[in-house]
């Protein structure tokens, strides 16, 4: 090429680079090489320099808008260190996120404790979103009806639940029993402070829903999308299905108890738990409910088989169960 | 003579299996990849540089084509392209898809047109 179509190809190449979301010295290199074998070519064919130029440039079109397509075809930071990098905060911080979710979920009872969980995993997961390398993204995605009323909706749903982490097990025992020492759980401060809790981590739960729901439909390709939906979901599931289970089979449990308390007519303290001729201790035994009562009332209480350390407990006055560490 | 280039539509269905069944065949770079392009397809295959980049960057991100550095005996160091594992696959899987399809619609022609 002459000068001067050599300096009207760097005007355009710079143009075209600083149009590029990042320094990407590769992709301008290669286009200069093939506009050079084009143009050389078309020199060798007859074409002048500078016409030869003009057609090639033509072909590539306005440098901003090629810009535009390769940086979505190909974003920046394809380094394989930083991809690495990039994958592997990514599976950390989803690992935290399921850790923490794990941990916070047997805390407490039914709803409150599912949106918390799930609140921990949708944090982490934006946040996993945001740096995991792979994912093409879009940019109109967000005015997608389908998509923006489904986060809407899912965002009213959760924050409208609630109050579900309420659950009877039976009626009040009328209690005749001896000396034992009463125990009673901290369940009321528990309860009210728990409330408070609760309406913040729906609340939390409700935007964080809201802000993973358009990070995925910011996302290009369905695959990809569902993917990552699907493995969310899983997570969650991996979190909640465990403690639920293991909740229905507490209430169904406290619910015998209860029947079997009110069906004797009396109540339990530790000696009579001990004597295996009372039908009612050794099904709590069975049953691997511990009993505490007092002449008022009495509570049923169960470690979480998946974090010791955490308990259900049942409240025969207030006719609640509840979770506690 | 060169025919006529095909309508964008036709051109559109048809690039991925295009750009992946030329670079299993060799590897090659940019430039090389529209002449060749237009050569084999008899003038059909007419693509604009502008367009090819944002191909070749969507295949290699799927996995299909790998892009490399190559410095020829003769000529100067350029990035050429070439299938990767991944991309036979996908091209078989595109190669069968298209012999399916072109079978039906020569069937319908047949049938609605005459042989």
């Amino acid at each position: 090429m002459d000068v001067e179509s050599e300096a009207k190809l760097d005007g355009w190449l710079k143009e075209f680079s600083r149009a590029l979301s990042a320094h990407r010295a590769d992709v301008v290199a290669e286009v200069r090489d093939d506009v050079e074998a084009r143009v050389d070519a078309a020199v060798r064919r007859g074409a002048p320099p500078g016409e030869a130029l003009a057609r090639a440039l033509a072909d590539l079109g306005d440098p901003a808008a090629l810009a535009v397509e390769i940086d979505r075809a190909r974003p920046p930071a394809q380094a394989p260190w930083v991809r690495s990098a990039r994958a592997l905060a990514a599976v950390g911080i989803a690992a935290f996120g399921l850790s923490v979710a794990w941990h916070v979920r047997p805390w407490s009872y039914g709803l409150q404790a599912t949106a918390a969980a799930a609140t921990c995993l949708l944090l982490h997961a934006s946040f996993a979103l945001c740096v995991a390398p792979g994912l093409v993204w879009r940019r109109n995605a967000l005015f997608a009806p389908a998509l923006g009323l489904g986060a809407v909706a899912m965002t009213l749903a959760l924050a409208t639940l609630g109050r579900g982490s309420e659950a009877t097990g039976g009626g009040a025992l009328p209690l005749s029993f001896g000396a034992a020492e009463t125990t009673f759980f901290d369940l009321e401060l528990a309860r009210s402070s728990a409330d408070d809790l609760a309406a913040r981590t729906y609340v939390m739960a409700a935007v964080l829903t809201l802000v993973v729901v358009a990070l995925l439909a910011l996302l290009q390709r369905p695959r990809q999308r569902w993917a990552l939906a699907a493995g969310l979901v899983a997570a969650f599931a991996v979190v909640e299905l465990p403690h639920r289970m293991e909740e229905r089979a507490f209430r169904e449990d406290v619910q015998r108890a209860v029947l079997a308390l009110e069906v004797h007519g009396r109540a339990l303290d530790e000696a009579a738990s001990e004597h295996p001729e009372d039908e009612t201790s050794a099904l709590l035994a069975a049953l691997e409910l511990s009993y505490r009562g007092s002449r008022d009332h009495y509570v049923l209480r169960r470690e979480r088989a998946w974090m010791p350390s955490c308990g259900l407990a049942y409240d025969s006055r207030s006719r609640r169960i509840t979770g506690h560490d | 003579m060169a025919d006529r280039p095909f309508p964008t539509e036709l051109v559109r269905s048809s690039t991925d299996l295009v750009l992946l069944a030329l670079l299993t065949h060799r590897a090659m770079y940019g430039y090389e990849i529209l002449v060749t392009l237009e050569e084999r397809g008899n003038g059909g295959f007419r693509f604009k540089q502008g367009t090819l980049y944002p191909l070749l960057y969507r295949l290699e991100r799927e996995g299909w084509i790998r892009g490399h550095e190559q410095e020829p005996a003769t000529g100067k160091r350029r990035k050429v392209y070439r299938v990767t594992a991944a991309g036979r696959s996908e091209l078989g899987r595109r190669v069968e898809d298209w012999r399916r399809h072109t079978a039906a619609v020569e069937a319908i022609l047949d049938e609605c047109l005459g042989a």
